[in-house]
């Protein structure tokens, strides 16, 4: 029995330290090799360019948003604008990044808005879908904050955080695909009409209605707020989606109306008078455009951000 | 909590601990909260109907032993029915009879509101009702005497690892090691963490990769046809049976740590070379408990064959009804009954097609064909089993076959959801797992066939499962699909 008890006290010991050495090299190699490869991180190694860079840290125009904005707006049509914006940043995380680039001393002049129809569905935007880009985020927020808001325990924020390869296999295995030219590196363009069905439901489940998200509303508040103490002037942007999509939304009577009446009303509360570029159905008839039912390809992106820009210049 | 969860990797290893430093007169108690607690995370009032189970069918148990006349032990055991499945009705299938009424008398133009219950379905209570059951019924038939330890029999209802999803145990089995005294072995230990290893790359590496095709399959049937769903159809068939057979080895593996021997619920189904077979090696507790509580009370197959041909059919169909209140549910059971009885009457026919075209020569191959039939069928039933309603399924039953591409690689990872590498992984994976299976089909256990290594390479690869579980597994605490039932 006592043997038995040291044996395996023994074996236990030297086998959690092989495992740790093994996990160890397996973390530092993933954030060697493939976390700088991560679109977030990219944008961040440009940021800190801008930062070193740039002598006034002045910036015309700062996008955020998700996707949309992402993917949709070619900031090198845009002068003197950067963008922020990440697939599936939600406004908890838009607020949190705005406040990293003032504490950064960046001075912005206008701050550029996501205002779509999915923005504030609780769908997309569920707490366990919060801060996914973990290692990048728990730079500046203290991981008490990220797991009080994505109702999760410490510990387990804890182990996500410092297990970096912890169900990152698959990345493991695409960037290599790609690595050997085996897969384009940005997927392939999808069938629009398909492709609506499915955004439709990540958005909105197949509800008619958009069930807000409580703590992403607050957060788009409190980022309306940030702005206005900071002196930041504030414009709002639809993005561009294919007719697919708006058919789509037909199909489920997708109340779209009291959903912006809603929103523009709590945005009156807080800032007042606002300027909204609507680009929701500019290209309904330019299937062309879209990479699927709802972000724009290359050619797409080229013709929206020089209509943003011919906007933006005549405010 | 679910078995893949933070909280359980906390949680067991301290169950474990306390279990083999306190005394062998208290451990039930530990295994008692420890139990009530792991069953508490998911809906703490719920610990009331198990509670509630277990005084009832304790008291019922003493009193069926003590009981002289028959008459008065048949009541007995008849209260203990009518509690048992009465709270299984009311939380699980209530709705759905009534619901089912109401389309009935709908077809006649009858309205009818139907009373519905806003209830959730309780985690297990499908399991730990049968085990309850089950108990009763052989202290009834006087195989067992009955516990007279009410904390030991409420443990024996309880017990954390098999307590949501099986394995259905025997009191016959279970009890008597809960009264045994359980020393630390280090044997034991290496062989429970073993079992638990192998049963969460089952879980998280297959199951949880493959359900995300499934899913996207399944939840818009209609969006696909030919071989998405052929696909989907048999990824389903790997991914219940990785969930399931993952669950209940990390819970034979989690109880062996403790000293608690559970059987074995999984026999490598699909290498059955029949559907018989097949029954024999899915689900061994349940189907051995509807042997042994409800086919052979029926009359088994001693008794006429249009009856037992009936037997079949009731026995499957109560097994559809066990895993759901839903129709598809009752459609897949009896879909297997059949299989069954047509298998039984056409089994002269069958051995004569085999002769003419000489494959009782063969019978490697024949062997081969068996099993790949018996997959297919097993599939189709899988489709009942999986469709989210009838229409569903019948859509996928009617368009398995349309618009089939030859060229699978029109395809891409994206189309079904997955991604290339996801896919990749989930297809080695499956090689790994079927590998392991045919060994041990050839009488090779992997575990026998890793401890004659040499340490370094046994070690070697139990690092490396534990590297490949934590690197590809999906980690978003995926309920096990069995809690459902």
């Amino acid at each position: 029995m006592k043997e038995n008890k040291i044996k395996f006290l023994k074996e236990g010991i030297f086998f959690t330290a092989v495992f740790m050495s093994i996990a160890l090299i397996l973390n530092l190699a993933y954030l060697k090799f493939i976390e700088p490869q991560r679109l977030i991180q990219k944008r961040d190694a440009i940021y800190r360019q801008f930062l070193q860079n740039s002598a006034n840290r002045e910036l015309d125009l700062a996008f955020f948003g998700d996707s949309h904005p992402d993917g949709d707006v070619d900031t090198s049509y845009i002068k003197n604008s950067f963008l922020f914006a990440q697939g599936g940043q939600s406004y908890v995380e838009t607020y949190y990044e705005l406040k990293k680039v003032l504490n950064d001393k960046v001075k912005i002049k206008n701050i550029v808005l996501q205002l779509d129809l999915h923005t504030f569905s609780a769908i997309p935007r569920s707490e366990d879908k919060l801060f996914r880009e973990l290692y990048y985020y728990s730079q500046f927020i203290g991981i008490k904050d990220i797991a009080k808001l994505r109702k999760e325990s410490l510990l387990s924020i804890f182990f996500q955080e410092n297990i970096m390869f912890l169900g990152k296999g698959n990345e493991l295995i695409t960037n290599a695909l790609i690595h050997l030219g085996l897969i384009p590196p940005t997927g392939s363009p999808k069938e629009l009409s398909k492709n609506a069905k499915t955004a439709y439901a990540a958005h909105f489940g197949l509800n008619p209605t958009i069930e807000i998200s409580e703590q992403t509303f607050d957060y788009f508040l409190n980022t309306l707020r940030l702005a206005k103490e900071n002196g930041i002037n504030i414009i709002f942007v639809k993005y561009p989606l294919s007719k697919q999509y708006e058919l789509e939304t037909e199909k489920y009577n997708l109340d779209k109306e009291g959903y912006y009446d809603k929103v523009f009303a709590e945005i009156d509360k807080v800032i007042g008078e606002h300027a909204v570029f609507d680009g929701y159905g500019i290209y309904f008839d330019n299937p062309e455009y879209f990479w699927d039912s709802e972000h724009l390809n290359a050619l797409g992106s080229e013709v929206f951000s020089k209509k943003l820009n011919e906007y933006f210049s005549s405010k | 909590m679910s078995f893949n969860s933070l909280q359980f990797l906390i949680f067991f290893p301290s169950v474990v601990a306390i279990y083999f430093i306190i005394p062998h007169k208290f451990r039930w108690v530990l295994l008692l909260i420890s139990s009530y607690y792991f069953y508490m995370s998911w809906k703490p009032e719920y610990v009331i109907l198990i509670m509630f189970s277990t005084l009832v069918d304790y008291i019922l148990g003493i009193q069926i032993y003590k009981a002289k006349i028959p008459k008065a032990k048949k009541i007995l055991l008849s209260i203990s029915f009518l509690v048992n499945l009465g709270l299984l009705f009311t939380f699980k299938y209530f709705n759905f009879f009534s619901d089912s009424f109401r389309q009935a008398l709908s077809l006649f133009s009858i309205p009818f509101n139907p009373l519905t219950l806003k209830v959730l379905l309780p985690v297990g209570i499908s399991f730990y009702t049968f085990q309850s059951l089950g108990y009763i019924i052989d202290v009834y038939r006087a195989k067992i005497k009955p516990e007279r330890h009410l904390g030991i029999f409420a443990v024996f209802i309880s017990f954390f690892p098999q307590l949501v999803a099986g394995p259905i145990e025997r009191a016959g089995n279970l009890l008597p090691q809960f009264l045994k005294k359980q020393y630390f072995g280090y044997q034991r230990l290496a062989a429970g963490l073993k079992i638990m290893l192998w049963g969460f790359f089952q879980k998280v590496v297959i199951a949880d990769n493959l359900a995300v095709v499934v899913d996207k399959v399944y939840d818009n049937v209609t969006d696909s046809t030919g071989i998405p769903l052929i696909l989907a159809t048999v990824f389903f068939a790997f991914q219940i049976f990785c969930d399931f057979a993952g669950y209940s080895n990390i819970a034979i593996g989690a109880a062996k740590i403790m000293g608690i021997d559970l059987m074995t619920n999984f026999k490598r189904p699909y290498f059955a070379s029949s559907i018989a077979d097949f029954w024999r090696r899915w689900h061994i507790s349940l189907m051995s408990w509807f042997k042994d509580y409800l086919y052979i009370p029926l009359g088994g197959n001693r008794v006429p064959l249009p009856r037992w041909y009936l037997n079949l059919m009731v026995v499957f169909i109560v097994s559809g009804l066990w895993h759901g209140a839903s129709w598809t549910f009752v459609i897949w059971g009896a879909l297997n009954g059949f299989y069954l009885v047509f298998e039984a009457a056409t089994a002269k026919f069958k051995d004569g097609i085999a002769k003419r075209l000489m494959l009782d020569k063969f019978p490697k191959i024949q062997n081969i064909i068996q099993i790949g039939i018996t997959f297919a069928l097993v599939n189709i039933g899988w489709i009942f089993f999986r469709a989210n309603s009838l229409s569903d399924a019948f859509y996928v039953v009617t368009h398995l076959f349309s618009n089939i591409s030859l060229n699978i690689f029109n395809i891409s990872g994206d189309d079904i959801g997955l991604g290339w590498a996801g896919l990749i992984i989930a297809l080695s994976s499956l090689l790994i797992m079927e590998s392991v299976h045919l060994m041990q089909e050839r009488g090779r256990g992997i575990r026998q066939f890793l401890s004659a290594k040499p340490a370094a390479i046994r070690w070697s690869a139990y690092l490396a499962a534990i590297i490949l579980i934590l690197m590809f597994g999906s980690f978003k605490s995926a309920a096990f699909i069995y809690f459902q039932f």
